[in-house]
């Protein structure tokens, strides 16, 4: 499945990069995520899920400005590539697809 | 924002680790966002938290994508061949201190192997359904009067409808019953009966039941193999047993079912693979639950709740959690019976317990293990502990042998460093070593772990062989070859690699060797704490095995034989034409007949109170019909009034309580007692008499209200007291009579203390498997002991010598040399004791019936260890001291 399939967690980090842009970087992805998902993750799950995306060519990277915050080391920002962005419209189609096959049954049954 | 926050220092030495470790082009900005995080920790919740973090960051990022390449650094060098050919040497140098080392780390290795095999068998339960995670029992969990009264497993079989009505949740459910008492089959060959066979092993279930659980069907269809009531399923072996040649063409075949709940001939819609040790539902045979239900008993009024025999399964949807689910089903019960419940001021709650939990976290309460093989999950943490300290011995093994070669090391590690080699490169040397050590020591345990576990296999009755397919394993022996020779080698390897170049090349490093001496004397002493509680602990465990199994019980259970009572055509006259005949044999001095035997537990059980006390004073009590002769052929003893012997087929006859039912009810005096009635259930029944409190199931349990019923003749136990040593004799003359009163009914026969004593299977193979690694255990210490104590004779070889040339006696040296490690052990013992003491208090409080802790139990292991401690010492002390000291001396 590597490289033809976006994972659950790099389509979300992916869909942040998107909504960071320019300023999509470590820190700010992972307080993105937490702020609209509450979830938790960390450092270096996201890095991991970075190193990732850039390798299948989804994103691309440069070393933006350094601060004092960051002990003088620059970051690095990250935007999406026209690969990405093909991909990430895949996904958002296949789920929808899939969302609109499900009978209204399955909704009621949790209601009652 | 970030103007805000001030920079501050991060921790220096995880950010040094980092540093080493991380890739260099990636480095600036990981490095960046932990600090940037760690600033803002700081900030808000202050600068421990924010170390605390960032050290925790450093560890997360040690991932494969962020870590450099390490391959040319100095441990895979070419130094690596060298050092691996210096680690051959030394092992073929020293050969008996090699072969100590290796098969001491093998041992520890193998027990651990083998212990792991056992945990993820045990934690493998009924995790092979496709389904496993959606399917679930329906546990019953009644309050009396608001106080808790049990957990059980059985119920009505109108609760699966009911389910599936109300629930939309459930998607599918099956009820399973039983074949209580067995059934008897036949394979019908031209409409001619072949031999039969009485069957333990069978369940009606539904149709649903093979799509819910995945069982492997060799042959017929899943879907609809059960859909006809006259349809069979049986196992592989089963196919082989009753069509032997015929196997392949088992399906489509007749078989004929007697006995007890379904009668008539089915036809064998499909074969299923023997069920796998692992499932906590075992059988051999399935019919469909449709059958079951045509039975008179099960369509008579009130008997769809009433008859609480069956079990229930149900599996949800997999759009619902747990929790929905059993919100609804919770007080399905009140909905359907709330006369009946509320009359007995009962409350039931249903709950779902998912199936991977019943074998190791469910204890029902009348759940007797036959139908769900539970096991305690305690004695899971237990098996790891002990695998854990037979490592932890094997390790402290190592280290004390390497570091007690450290002044024969000495010398290299000097010469080595004159020629200018680093600390590290030292280290990586003796890491090596310890590496090829460790993983010969691998090799070698996973030989020994493919010899023992076969045999581990047979004392648990699972078959257990050696998998290095199965991923825990094979990330557990990757672990132990990567993290065995660091833990064992490195406190070595540094110690060794310390020091200074000019004393070791002197060969004086006095001041060194005794702080690494006490630290040694550290590892010893814990060893053998290990080795003290785990004797003590085998010690325990068979005398409590053998205090159950000898105990009085208030039963006389030797020389009876019991019976299994006919299942087919069992009329008055073929048992009273078999009782006549088989009491005039001579061997047989009594005969009694009852509807259990003791070990089998309870016929029914219902609740009782005394006829002058209020309702809410009802007390669970266990009922066994017997009859006239029970009570001589057991040798059960009366307290007060009479027994069943001048009782009448006409009746009433009462009851007979034992000594702890006259307590429960108030019932006064023994004497009292007897005046006096007890209402069972609805009914008001007077006490005949009051029996001595007797142990009717195994000695895990209390005495509890108990009491007995008379019949006047069945036919479900007989029971014969034999006066004979010849048993076999009278086993034929039985099997004869039998076969004669009771035609088509196999006989199948025990002798009463062997079935009472298989209630103690479960203790006796925790006896055995505590036995074996505590062996395990022993070993490796004493294996560790032999090779100090023979280190230390030959570094101090000159010094007995010049002992002996000034007129020291063997024994004298003998003594010297042994007292060191005698006081070790004593010490030992000193710290094991109180340990030991806690941990048999608490293991003896499982047993209602307990031995009593004594001196007795602590004096046996500990001198138990001395001697066997003493005799590896003394073997190489005498040597020792007998040796020719010119020959010591001589030398240089």
């Amino acid at each position: 499945m590597k490289g033809t399939n976006l994972g659950e967690f790099q389509e979300l980090v992916l869909l942040t990069i998107g909504s960071l842009h320019p300023e999509a970087y470590g820190v700010a992805i992972k307080e993105e995520i937490y702020a609209h998902t509450n979830r938790k993750v960390t450092l270096s799950t996201v890095h991991a899920a970075l190193n990732r995306l850039e390798k299948k060519g989804l994103v691309k990277s440069d070393l933006g400005e350094a601060t004092n915050i960051r002990g003088g080391k620059r970051k690095r920002n990250f935007t999406i590539t026209a690969f990405g962005i093909k991909m990430l419209s895949e996904a958002k189609r296949q789920r929808e697809s899939l969302w609109d096959s499900i009978p209204d049954i399955v909704f009621q049954v949790n209601l009652g | 924002m970030n103007q805000t926050i001030r920079g501050h220092n991060p921790p220096r030495i995880p950010r040094s680790i980092l540093r080493w470790y991380c890739k260099p082009n990636l480095l600036e900005d990981i490095e960046g966002d932990i600090q940037e995080d760690f600033n803002k920790r700081y900030t808000k919740s202050g600068a421990r938290s924010a170390r605390f973090y960032y050290m925790l960051d450093v560890i997360r990022f040690f991932k494969p994508f962020a870590i450099r390449n390490f391959s040319k650094t100095q441990i895979f060098n070419p130094m690596f061949k060298i050092n691996t050919r210096i680690a051959f040497r030394n092992l073929a140098k020293n050969k008996l201190y090699s072969l100590i080392n290796i098969t001491g780390l093998a041992i520890g290795i193998a027990a651990c192997l083998i212990i792991a095999h056992y945990v993820s068998f045990q934690l493998s339960f009924d995790r092979f359904h496709e389904n496993a995670e959606s399917l679930y029992r329906v546990n019953v969990t009644t309050y009396q009067n608001e106080e808790y009264a049990g957990t059980g497993i059985y119920c009505g079989y109108a609760l699966g409808p009911a389910l599936k009505r109300d629930v939309p949740e459930i998607a599918n459910y099956s009820r399973i019953h039983p074949y209580y008492n067995g059934a008897i089959i036949n394979r019908v060959i031209d409409s001619l009966d072949a031999t039969a066979f009485r069957e333990e092993n069978v369940l009606f279930v539904e149709p649903a039941f093979l799509n819910m659980f995945s069982f492997d069907l060799l042959e017929g269809d899943g879907n609809t193999a059960l859909d006809n009531p006259h349809s069979i399923m049986i196992s592989e072996s089963m196919a082989a047993k009753y069509f032997g040649a015929d196997a392949t063409t088992a399906y489509g075949q007749t078989l004929k079912v007697t006995g007890g709940w379904a009668g008539g001939s089915f036809n064998v819609t499909g074969i299923f693979k023997d069920i796998p040790g692992n499932s906590h539902l075992k059988f051999d045979f399935l019919l469909p639950i449709q059958k079951l239900l045509e039975r008179n008993q099960y369509t008579r009024e009130g008997s769809d709740w009433g008859w609480t025999n069956f079990m229930m399964y149900a599996q949800l949807i997999p759009q619902t959690t747990e929790k929905l689910a059993e919100e609804k089903i919770g007080d399905l019960m009140h909905q359907y019976t709330p006369e009946d419940l509320e009359k007995a001021s009962l409350r039931q709650v249903l709950s779902l317990e998912p199936i991977t939990n019943i074998h190791l976290k469910s204890a029902p309460d009348d759940g007797d293990g036959e139908f769900s093989d539970t096991k305690n999950i305690n004695s899971i943490y237990f098996m790891i502990l002990i695998a854990g300290f037979i490592l932890v011995i094997a390790w402290i093994n190592f280290i004390n042998l390497s570091t007690a070669k450290a002044t024969e090391r000495g010398m290299e590690v000097g010469i080595k460093k004159a020629m200018g080699a680093h600390r590290p490169q030292l280290i990586a040397q003796f890491l090596t070593e310890s590496f090829w050590i460790n993983l010969l020591a691998i090799g070698l345990a996973l030989g020994l772990s493919y010899l023992l576990l076969p045999v581990l296999g047979n004392t648990i009755d699972e078959p257990l062989t050696l998998q290095l397919s199965s991923p825990v394993i094979q990330i557990g022996l990757i672990a132990l070859i990567l993290i065995g020779p660091v833990l064992a080698g490195l406190y070595p390897a540094f110690v060794l690699s310390s020091f200074k170049t000019v004393n070791a090349l002197k060969g004086s490093d006095s001041t060194k060797l005794k702080h690494q001496f006490s630290l040694r004397k550290i590892l010893v002493v814990f060893q053998f704490v290990i080795s003290t509680l785990l004797i003590a602990g085998t010690f325990v465990v068979s005398k409590q095995l053998d205090f159950m199994q000898t105990q009085d019980t208030g039963l006389d259970m030797s020389q009876v034989l019991v019976i299994k009572g006919p299942s087919v055509d069992a009329t008055r006259a073929k048992f009273e034409s078999f009782k006549s005949n088989i009491s005039s044999f001579a061997s047989v001095e009594k005969f009694a007949s009852s509807r259990s035997i003791p070990g089998n537990g309870y016929n029914f059980a219902t609740s009782a109170r005394n006829e002058n006390a209020e309702l809410s004073t009802e007390r669970r009590i266990d009922i066994t019909w017997i009859d006239k002769g029970f009570m001589e052929t057991y040798g059960l003893e009366l307290v007060a009034g009479r027994d069943f012997s001048e009782a009448t087929v006409e009746g009433p006859n009462g009851m007979l309580i034992s000594e702890s039912s006259i307590k429960a009810y108030s019932l006064g005096s023994a004497e009292e007692a007897v005046q006096s009635s007890l209402i069972l259930g609805t009914d008001t029944v007077f006490i005949r008499g009051v029996v001595k409190d007797h142990n009717w199931q195994s000695l895990h349990k209390e005495f509890a209200p108990s009491g007995f019923l008379f019949t006047s003749g069945t036919t479900n136990y007989f029971s014969l007291r034999i006066n004979t040593q010849n048993a076999k004799a009278v086993i034929e003359e039985a099997e004869i009579q039998y076969l004669e009163s009771f035609p088509g009914n196999p006989l199948e026969y025990y002798f009463l203390d062997d079935f009472f004593n298989r209630q103690y299977a479960e203790d006796q193979q925790f006896g055995k498997i505590f036995n074996a690694f505590a062996g395990f255990a022993i070993f490796a210490a004493c294996l560790g002991l032999f090779g100090l104590a023979s280190y230390s004779v030959i570094q101090k070889a000159k010094e007995i010598g010049i002992r002996k040339v000034l007129g020291a006696s063997s024994s004298h040296i003998t003594m010297l040399f042994s007292k060191r490690y005698m006081l070790l052990i004593f010490i030992a013992n000193l710290i094991a004791i109180p340990i030991a003491y806690f941990g048999m208090k608490n293991w003896l409080q499982d047993f209602a019936f307990s031995i009593p802790i004594s001196v007795e139990l602590f004096v046996f292991p500990i001198l138990l260890l001395a001697a066997i401690a003493a005799i590896t010492i003394l073997t190489q002390t005498v040597k020792a001291s007998l040796a020719n000291p010119v020959k010591n001396l001589r030398s240089e």
